[in-house]
């Protein structure tokens, strides 16, 4: 008995010694969540997370003097994270604003606006129905496809609405595009995984960010994409293409921490003599594009 | 040596399956006591209670002079005498010993006062019970099955229980070990385990393993039920030797020619109660009791 | 790209060799932490379970009940996810420990049921002998139906060991950096942009380990065996 005792005084060393581990954390270090799955903005490099919103909390950190430290998470707890800031001060993750995020954490200024586009395999016949000579795909043009989306990603949230939204919804009050037109979508945890659902018929297309678009088309021969257009609803008005901006999003009343993202973002947003933003070039960069 | 009094044995959940009924004998040293009876008649289960093995659901069983059992307050009058329903009884005019022998005879105490009866248990177990551990110290129990240690060696067996309890150093419980397996004539098993033994050789190393431990009285459970024919004689023939040394011993089986010729006295058991007790010469001449006759008639 | 080529491409990438063993580091030291923890844990509460009633056991017992009933009735992944969003979350806390407790609170309960039948399938006789012998019961345990007990309890421990290590594929959930999810950032689209080959090549890591462990706990019961051969 005396030695069960024993054994169970140990698990519960065990656990404080676990817990004394948590406490010693101090408050020098910026913890920021991402899903490294989003090149060029974060994507793993063997070991280490890279990428453009990396090296933006890079310099916030400098400014601050703090050490900063990225953390992989699934993108759909990302929000959640830094809105209780418990285990986190920030997300940066090619967020994009949205209303409902805005309830749940502050965002910083947009510093890239980013279109969604559609990932299609080649010899798909979805390109010809679609406006512009080919150039974009408009919403209409996906009716009865089934549709692959990242989970929680703004091109999830933008389906899932043309999908489901009714007049009669008082969250939405209109009717989606494809509401109705027996058009389905398929969750995936990252938009590889979606892709490659393209090839193995469990998806027609992908709807995802243009970067990470581009990405996925450039290593797969048999993969094509295109922007995602909205069409005009009236005479006179263009096609527009479906833009989103990302930010960079902290617990709600960091204002120390959000000061110093918004004066890192303002520099690397100005324009030198070739036109071009810090940002920009760094996006190229990290798609090994310079 | 072993004295068992009234003792009571139910099965089952609700204790509707009734196997000793109110069981009392004495075992005097140097007696070899040899226990009869058909089966279900409870006499391996009165044999299992006397080490307790099995926990007599009422009576008492005292080893050299010491409690063993929890205490039995049925078999104390004077803790009856203070009881409410002995009161009760008293006032509705019933004499002194009409009461107590009602209370006795329907175990009142239990069903109607749970409270005081567990107050008695522990008033007098607190005075008189002895550790069970140390009670069976003494008291060696060869199993129908051997129940050897399967993953010990036949000289770990031995030596297990001395060592463990620290009666004996290791060389000294080899030795003596050693000592027991050559009478047995298995010396040369010591290294081998249970799985390579013939079930006599078995039998054989678990009676010198109870000895090990120079007990005061050795139970065998019926020793030789489990084996084949051509091995029943081994076993005996070490029984019969250990009995010639004059250990005390109490078998139940169902040889009758071992009863005659060791036993010094024979109990024959039917329906849970001692139904005739006798020396060999009386028990197997003059058999008094029906079910005995009837019983004999068939065995021998 | 042919999935040969994939293969020897995968193979043949610095990068993506680091990222594999990095993986399989991670992989190991939950798998194997995890394991030590739960077989501690699965020992002491197959002992509380197997402990006689009495009164003072009740409350462990009653606790014991309820955690294997619970762990073994929830999925792993939800156990996982309420463990790193629920009850561990604290700043920066080292996620590799949040998982090994996880996985050791998981696997715990299966082996103190592993463990409980193997002491159950001991013959009764064997703790009547020891018993009667005037041994104590924690005694008897030890010495007589324990060591009995492993011998049955092996083979199950060692398909619970091997179920553990591969289900700690799901940390990769959570976006902890094992195997699988070293398989994921291989295949994701700025590196191979497929998922097949790194799949099927982490999917040959996973195996090699389980026959591995298979191989030794074929040994170890071999030797265990020896003792007893009819």
């Amino acid at each position: 008995m005396k030695k069960i005792c024993a054994l169970l005084l140990a698990c519960a060393m065990l656990l404080g010694t676990a817990f004394t581990f948590a406490s010693c954390s101090d408050g020098n270090t910026i913890l920021v969540q991402t899903n490294a799955f989003f090149a060029p903005f974060e994507y793993y490099d063997g070991d280490d997370i890279k990428g453009v919103d990396v090296e933006i909390m890079a310099k916030v950190g400098e400014k601050l003097n703090k050490k900063v430290k990225f953390k992989n998470v699934e993108f759909s707890a990302i929000i959640d994270n830094v809105s209780e800031g418990k285990v986190c001060d920030a997300g940066a993750a090619g967020i994009t604003i949205t209303d409902e995020r805005k309830e749940k954490v502050d965002f910083s200024v947009p510093y890239y606006t980013s279109v969604q586009y559609v990932i299609f395999a080649k010899d798909s016949d979805i390109a010809k129905k679609s406006g512009a000579d080919g150039e974009y795909i408009v919403w209409e043009a996906l009716k009865g496809k089934t549709i692959g989306t990242q989970t929680d990603t703004t091109g999830w949230i933008y389906t899932d609405g043309e999908i489901n939204a009714t007049a009669d919804n008082e969250d939405y009050g209109y009717d989606g595009v494809l509401y109705n037109t027996g058009t389905t979508m398929k969750n995936f945890d990252n938009a590889q995984l979606a892709a490659d659902g393209i090839g193995a018929n469990l998806v027609d297309v992908v709807i995802i960010d243009e970067l990470p678009a581009q990405f996925i088309v450039s290593k797969n021969s048999n993969l094509k994409c295109l922007p995602l257009y909205y069409s005009a609803t009236e005479a006179g008005e263009e096609d527009a293409p479906v833009e989103e901006q990302y930010a960079i999003c902290v617990t709600k009343g960091n204002t120390e921490l959000l000061d110093a993202i918004n004066a890192v973002l303002e520099e690397l947003m100005k324009k030198d003599s070739s036109g071009k933003t810090e940002i920009e070039k760094m996006v190229m960069r990290h798609m090994g594009m310079e | 040596m072993i004295s068992v009094k009234n003792v009571y044995k139910d099965f089952g959940e609700n204790g509707e399956i009734k196997v000793l009924r109110g069981v009392s004998c004495e075992i005097e040293k140097g007696e070899r006591v040899v226990i009869l009876g058909p089966s279900g008649s409870g006499k391996s289960t009165l044999l299992r209670c006397m080490n307790l093995l099995e926990q007599p659901t009422g009576g008492e069983v005292w080893v050299a002079g010491d409690l063993i059992t929890a205490p039995d307050p049925y078999l104390y009058p004077e803790w009856l005498k203070q009881s409410a329903t002995y009161e009760k009884m008293l006032r509705r005019n019933k004499k002194e010993d009409e009461a107590l022998e009602e209370i006795c005879r329907n175990r009142l105490l239990s069903k109607r006062e749970g409270r005081a009866f567990e107050n008695m248990r522990k008033a007098i177990e607190k005075e008189k019970r002895l550790d069970i551990n140390l009670a069976r110290r003494k008291m060696g129990m060869v199993f129908q099955h051997f129940n050897l240690f399967n993953n010990l060696t036949v000289l770990q067996n031995l030596t297990l229980a001395p060592v463990e309890l620290k009666l004996k150093t290791q060389e000294e419980a080899e030795e003596k070990a050693l000592e027991l397996l050559r009478r047995i004539d298995l010396e040369d098993k010591r290294d081998e385990y249970p799985a390579k033994l013939s079930g006599g050789q078995k039998q054989r190393v678990a009676i010198v393993r109870a000895l090990a431990m120079e007990p005061d009285v050795m139970l065998f459970d019926e020793p030789t039920s489990a084996l084949d024919p051509e091995m029943v004689g081994e076993v005996l023939d070490v029984m019969k030797s250990l009995a010639a040394s004059g250990m005390t011993m109490v078998v139940v089986t169902h040889e009758m020619g071992f009863a005659r010729e060791v036993g010094t006295r024979i109990m024959f058991m039917n329906e849970g109660v001692i139904a005739e007790e006798a020396t060999p010469e009386e028990f197997f001449k003059n058999p008094r009791h029906p079910r005995l006759k009837e019983f004999l008639s068939k065995v021998l | 790209m042919n999935f040969f080529e994939g293969v020897y491409t995968l193979f043949t990438n610095p990068n993506y060799m680091q990222s594999l063993f990095k993986g399989l580091q991670i992989t190991l030291v939950i798998s194997v932490a995890a394991a030590v923890m739960g077989l501690l844990l699965g020992t002491v509460v197959a002992l509380i379970t197997i402990c006689p009633d009495s009164p003072a056991m009740k409350i462990p017992k009653w606790i014991s009940k309820i955690y294997i009933t619970v762990i073994r009735g929830t999925p792993m992944a939800l156990q996982l996810f309420i463990m790193f969003y629920v009850i561990f979350t604290i700043r920066d806390f080292p996620e590799i420990v949040t998982a090994t407790i996880a996985f050791g609170i998981n696997s715990g309960a299966y082996v103190a049921e592993n463990i409980r039948a193997g002491i159950l399938s001991v013959d009764v006789g064997q703790t009547e002998a020891g018993r009667a012998l005037g041994l104590t019961s924690g005694i008897t345990m030890r010495k007589v139906v324990i060591p009995q007990a492993i011998k049955n309890v092996i083979p199950t421990i060692g398909n619970e060991l091997i179920a553990l290590i591969k289900e700690t594929s799901i940390v990769s959930m959570i976006g902890m950096y094992d195997l699988t999810m070293a398989a994921k950032i291989i295949g994701s689209g700025n590196n191979m942009a497929s998922y097949l080959i790194p799949m099927s090549v982490v999917a040959l890591f996973y195996l090699a380990i389980v026959y591995m462990l298979t191989f030794v706990i074929k040994k170890i019961e071999r030797r265990l065996r020896a003792g007893d051969k009819r």
